[in-house]
This record gives C-alpha cells, sequence and structure tokens, in this order.
C-alpha cells in the first residue's frame, strides 16, 4: 500500500478524534433539526425548495468552503504550526506523498461532514409535517446532485486549502479572506471571465443542471451569476468536472512545489 | 533495544553554511561524522540544532553540501537510515505512544504487522509497556521522550541524530540511555549527541565537535583537544605520600608556576606552551608520584578555554 495512504488515514483518525470534528458534526445536525422548531411558512415554500435553498444558502457560499479550508489549514498547516511535522518530514517519505496523504484525508473527512450534514437536512425535512411541505418533499435526486456538488466543491476546496496551508504562515486568515473574494468574484459579469477560476462557479453549474426543476433555487442561482439569458448560456457551456479539475492540478502542482521545498521552522508563532 | 546498524555510516559537512536572512547560522563547517558517538558541543545558538536539522534534511544549506550515507538527506532514501530525536516536545497528543510509533514505522516501510509487533516491544522495551496504549497527552515528561526515542531507534538506523536525548529521564534511565548510545555507537552506528551536561556527554562521546557562533572551533577527543590549547596554563593534581618533598622538587622549576599542598598530594600550574611531562616522568620513576590528574582537561574546562 503507497505510504500516502498511511498519512491519509492517520490525518482521517487524528482529526476525526478532535473535538473539533465532533462539535461541527454535531451542529450541523442540530442545525438541520432547526426547521423541526421552527416551521416555515408553509405558503411560501415547499420541502423541496427549502430543502435545496437550505443546503445551497448555508453549505455552498460559508459553511462548506469554510470548514474544508479550515480542515485543510489544520491538517497541513497545524502540523507545521505545532512543530509536528519534525516527526513526519525526518521520515524516508517524501514531502509529496505527506501532501497528498493529508489533502485525501480533507477530502474524506469534509466529504463526511457534508454528508452527515446534508442527509440530516434531507430526513429532517422530508420526515416534518406535511403542512409545511407544500406538498413537494425533497427529492432524491435533488438529494444526490447536492451531495455531489458538495464533493465536487470539498475537492476543489481542499486543493486551495493546500496551498494556503503551504504557503502562508497564517492560512485561515488568507482562507477567510479567499472565501469572500471568492464569491464575491463568481457573481461577477461573465465578460470578467473569472468564473471559472472559482470553486464556486463550476459547483453551481453542476447543481443547476443537474438537479430536478426548482424555481426558487434557478432564480436564486441565475440572480447569483447576474448574467444576461446569452450571457447564461455561455457559462452553462461550461464543464464543471473539467473546471474543478483544472483547479485542483494548478492549485495542488504549486502547493507540492512548495511544500517539498519548505524548510522547517523551529520559532514559536505568536 | 534491538536496532542493528547496517554498514557503511556516514554523516558529511562540506563547507557548509546556512543563513537565516541576514543571519549566519553556521560558516563553512566542514567535519566528517565516524562511526562511534560524537558529542556536539557549544553554547545556545552556536548551530548545534541547525547541524542536526541540515543533517536530518529539515533545513538546505546555504552554501556547502551535507551527505548522509552519501546522499543529501533531503532525498527519502537517505533518511531510510536516518534516526533523528529531536528536541521539541510536541506530539499529536490525541494518538497513543503505541499508534504513534506503530504510524513511523509504517511511514519507514515497515508493514502493519511488523510496525504494530515492533511498536509494542520497543515501547516495552524502553518501559512504556503499561502505558503504551493511553494518550500521548497523560504522558510524563521522560514518557515522552522516551516515545520520541521509539521513533529514533525504531527502524534501526545507522545514523542516529540526538538533540538533547537525556532531557526528562531518571538517572537509571539516562544511564540506560548511554549505555545504549554507546552499544550503538560500538556496533558501527554514526551516533551524533548534543547536550549542555558536558560531563555526561563525555562519558558518553568517543570525539567531539566544538562549535561557537556558528563555526567548528575543534574536533576529537577531549585530551586531543586540550593538547592543542597552547595559550592556556595546566593545571595537574600530583598525587603523593611525600607532598613536602615533592612541592620543593616542584619550587625549582622554571615552568612550575604555582604549587599548592593539598589534601594527598600537591596541585601544580604550569606556563601556558609549556609541558612538563618528562619532568614528572622521572619523579614517578623515584617513587615520589603515584598518579598524575589533569585537573583542566574536562570537556567543561576544554570547553571554557575555547569559547573564553
Amino acid at each position: 500500500m503507497p505510504r500516502f495512504f498511511e498519512v491519509a488515514r492517520q490525518t482521517f483518525l487524528l482529526q476525526v478524534r478532535g473535538k473539533v470534528f465532533l462539535i461541527l458534526t454535531v451542529l450541523s445536525v442540530l442545525f438541520s433539526c432547526i426547521f423541526l422548531v421552527i416551521p416555515p411558512d408553509a405558503s411560501a415554500v415547499s420541502g423541496n425548495e427549502l430543502f435545496e435553498m437550505v443546503a445551497y444558502g448555508s453549505a455552498f457560499t460559508a459553511l462548506l468552503p469554510f470548514i474544508t479550508l479550515f480542515l485543510a489549514s489544520q491538517a497541513i498547516g497545524g502540523d507545521i504550526d505545532d512543530r509536528t511535522s519534525v516527526y513526519l518530514f525526518t521520515r524516508p517519505i517524501s514531502r509529496l506523498s505527506l501532501l497528498v496523504g493529508k489533502w485525501l484525508a480533507v477530502i474524506l473527512l469534509a466529504g463526511v461532514f457534508v454528508t452527515i450534514g446534508m442527509t440530516s437536512l434531507f430526513v429532517v425535512i422530508g420526515l416534518g409535517p406535511r403542512e409545511w411541505q407544500g406538498g413537494a418533499e425533497p427529492t432524491t435526486t435533488n438529494y444526490l446532485a447536492m451531495l455531489l456538488a458538495g464533493w465536487l466543491a470539498i475537492v476543489g476546496y481542499t486543493s486551495v486549502g493546500c496551498l494556503f496551508a503551504a504557503f502562508f504562515r497564517r492560512p485561515m486568515l488568507i482562507s477567510v479572506l479567499y472565501i469572500f473574494v471568492e464569491q464575491f468574484a463568481s457573481r461577477l459579469p461573465p465578460q470578467v471571465g473569472i468564473h471559472t477560476l472559482t470553486v464556486a462557479f463550476p459547483t453551481r453549474v453542476f447543481m443547476y443542471k443537474n438537479m430536478d426543476e426548482c424555481w426558487e433555487l434557478e432564480t436564486t442561482l441565475r440572480g447569483a451569476m447576474d448574467a444576461s439569458r446569452e450571457e447564461q448560456r455561455m457559462l452553462m457551456e461550461v464543464e464543471p468536472l473539467t473546471a474543478i479539475i483544472k483547479i485542483m492540478l494548478f492549485t495542488m502542482i504549486l502547493a507540492g512545489l512548495i511544500y517539498c521545498r519548505r524548510e522547517y521552522d523551529s520559532r514559536p508563532r505568536e | 533495544m534491538t536496532a542493528i546498524p547496517q554498514g557503511g555510516a556516514s554523516l558529511e559537512f562540506l563547507l557548509t553554511s546556512k543563513w537565516y536572512g541576514q543571519i549566519s547560522a553556521l560558516t563553512d563547517v566542514s567535519v566528517r561524522f565516524t562511526p562511534g558517538v560524537t558529542g556536539l558541543v557549544g553554547q545556545n545558538g552556536a548551530g548545534k540544532s541547525t547541524m542536526m536539522k541540515l543533517a536530518c534534511g529539515l533545513l538546505r544549506p546555504s552554501f556547502g553540501e551535507v551527505f548522509l550515507n552519501g546522499e543529501p538527506p533531503t532525498f527519502p532514501r537517505a533518511r531510510q537510515s536516518l534516526g533523528y530525536c529531536s528536541d521539541i516536545d510536541n506530539y499529536y497528543e490525541h494518538q497513543s505512544g503505541f499508534v504513534f510509533v506503530a504510524w513511523m514505522l509504517r511511514l519507514s516501510g515497515a508493514s502493519g504487522r511488523e510496525a504494530r509487533s515492533k511498536a509494542g516491544s520497543l515501547l516495552d522495551e524502553l518501559g512504556l509497556g503499561d502505558a503504551m496504549h493511553r494518550k500521548i497527552g497523560g504522558y510524563s515528561k521522560g514518557m515522552r521522550q522516551r516515545v520520541k526515542l521509539a521513533v529514533a531507534l525504531g527502524h534501526d538506523p545507522n545514523v542516529l541524530l540526538m538533540d538533547e536525548p537525556l532531557t526528562g529521564l531518571d538517572p537509571v534511565a539516562r544511564q540506560e540511555m548511554a549505555e545504549l548510545m554507546r552499544k550503538l555507537g560500538d556496533a558501527g552506528a554514526v551516533v551524533v549527541v548534543s547536550s549542555h551536561v558536558l560531563h555526561e556527554l563525555q562519558t558518553i562521546a568517543d570525539q567531539i565537535v566544538l562549535v561557537h557562533q556558528g563555526r567548528k572551533l575543534a574536533e576529537g577527543t577531549v585530551g586531543e583537544i586540550r593538547e592543542k590549547i597552547d595559550d592556556r596554563p595546566r593545571r595537574v593534581h600530583l598525587a603523593t605520600a611525600q607532598p613536602r618533598e615533592l612541592a620543593a622538587r616542584l619550587f625549582n622549576q622554571p615552568e612550575i608556576t604555582t604549587v599548592t599542598i593539598t589534601h594527598g598530594g600537591v596541585e601544580i600550574a604550569t606556563e601556558a606552551g609549556h609541558g612538563v611531562d618528562g619532568f614528572l616522568t622521572g619523579l614517578g620513576a623515584d617513587g615520589l608520584i603515584q598518579e598524575v590528574v589533569p585537573l583542566d582537561d574536562s570537556l567543561e574546562s576544554v570547553f571554557g578555554y575555547l569559547v573564553n
């Protein structure tokens, strides 16, 4: 078995056993349960729309990028920060294997988290009282499309997080700035031409292409794209998977080059 | 302990310099560490830890080269035969000692079964048999130090770098550790030990490398280094049953600057750059001297002379 699998396995276990992962998971489940306690206006929104709006609005615009970037910062930057990287860097294993192992672990971790969060939301809304489902329960197609979009976004954000953790001394600060800039950039007019450089835009296109018709979400997505019909048609030609793979390759090659050349820094950080 | 060093161990610095920005941490250091135990001695900030980190590939030289078994230590293959016991005390606190050591062994190429078996036996030998499945976060300083040693020794390295390895160990464990280092050195491993406890280091190390302000000051045995220091007076204790008679004979020697009668003998100081070995040999032959004990041949004295 390649050694990076062992790095991935132990990194995954270390993070899962940590308090942060447990807290995040419990919070995501509790967040879903809010809709049982405070039912939304039944006339305004159906169960299907509610699921999509909450999943898209909460997860894809803020929570998912933040959590993924945080986990990447912890897994890669955390080692460098608390100097436990000494143990890994002096083993007969290449830095690239270490980076790929940690990248894989973060994808799995964030994926587990998103799956738990998305599933609990789907189940809670699906099981909710009929009167506030508006006659339409969330569909399995939409659930799976959201879930796959989540995993796609995770691959992109993890790669970006690896680059930040390998390059910056304070990757989390940069990550927070990045989330704001990225969300802004993904909403710029298509003429600017930087949509496909973001993780958010290809993810939205993936959702748009793969979900059942849902007027509320479509409106939101179109609004987020902020484009005319012709421009939207052009934007829809974007292949989400290819765009994310390009981002992943670019950021991971850069992260690998930096991480492999990075020297151990024994200075304590403030 | 089961470390079995492989043959051909070597660690070499060739005109190695290391700069941290504008600050020079190491300047043109050339030294070849041969099989046996070598003590790396220097004050804080002298460059010891920088040398250690260059030797295990954590840092890259700004100029010059470092070779670990003939290859740059930044190559993963070169680190296959490297054991490094760092001076940091940080761990993945949620992991047990057993899981951590087994993981490190897995990353060194051991199979899962081998790694678990070896981790268990190593930790058992190091006295962590009962605690190995507890979280490292709950370990005492001594226990944490043992985990570090298990990680450094587990894959049978032939070059062992130990940065302050005796810190946190109780006297019995220190003794055992010293014996282990000597055993590894005798078996052909290159063992480089840095320590602030100079008298302890003197008993472990065959050779000493003295570094000061990023430069190599001297290398060799303590005696050899002391011999080279000509500009310092030498102090010697002469054990004798006839101290007054001996003192009278010594007063006549122009090279001897002070003579003090002490309990059980006479203490003398000679002028810098002058030896009185021949004269003392004659007195010994006359039966006046039973033993000659150099008072400034300790590592501490030699280090003090060189640095000051």
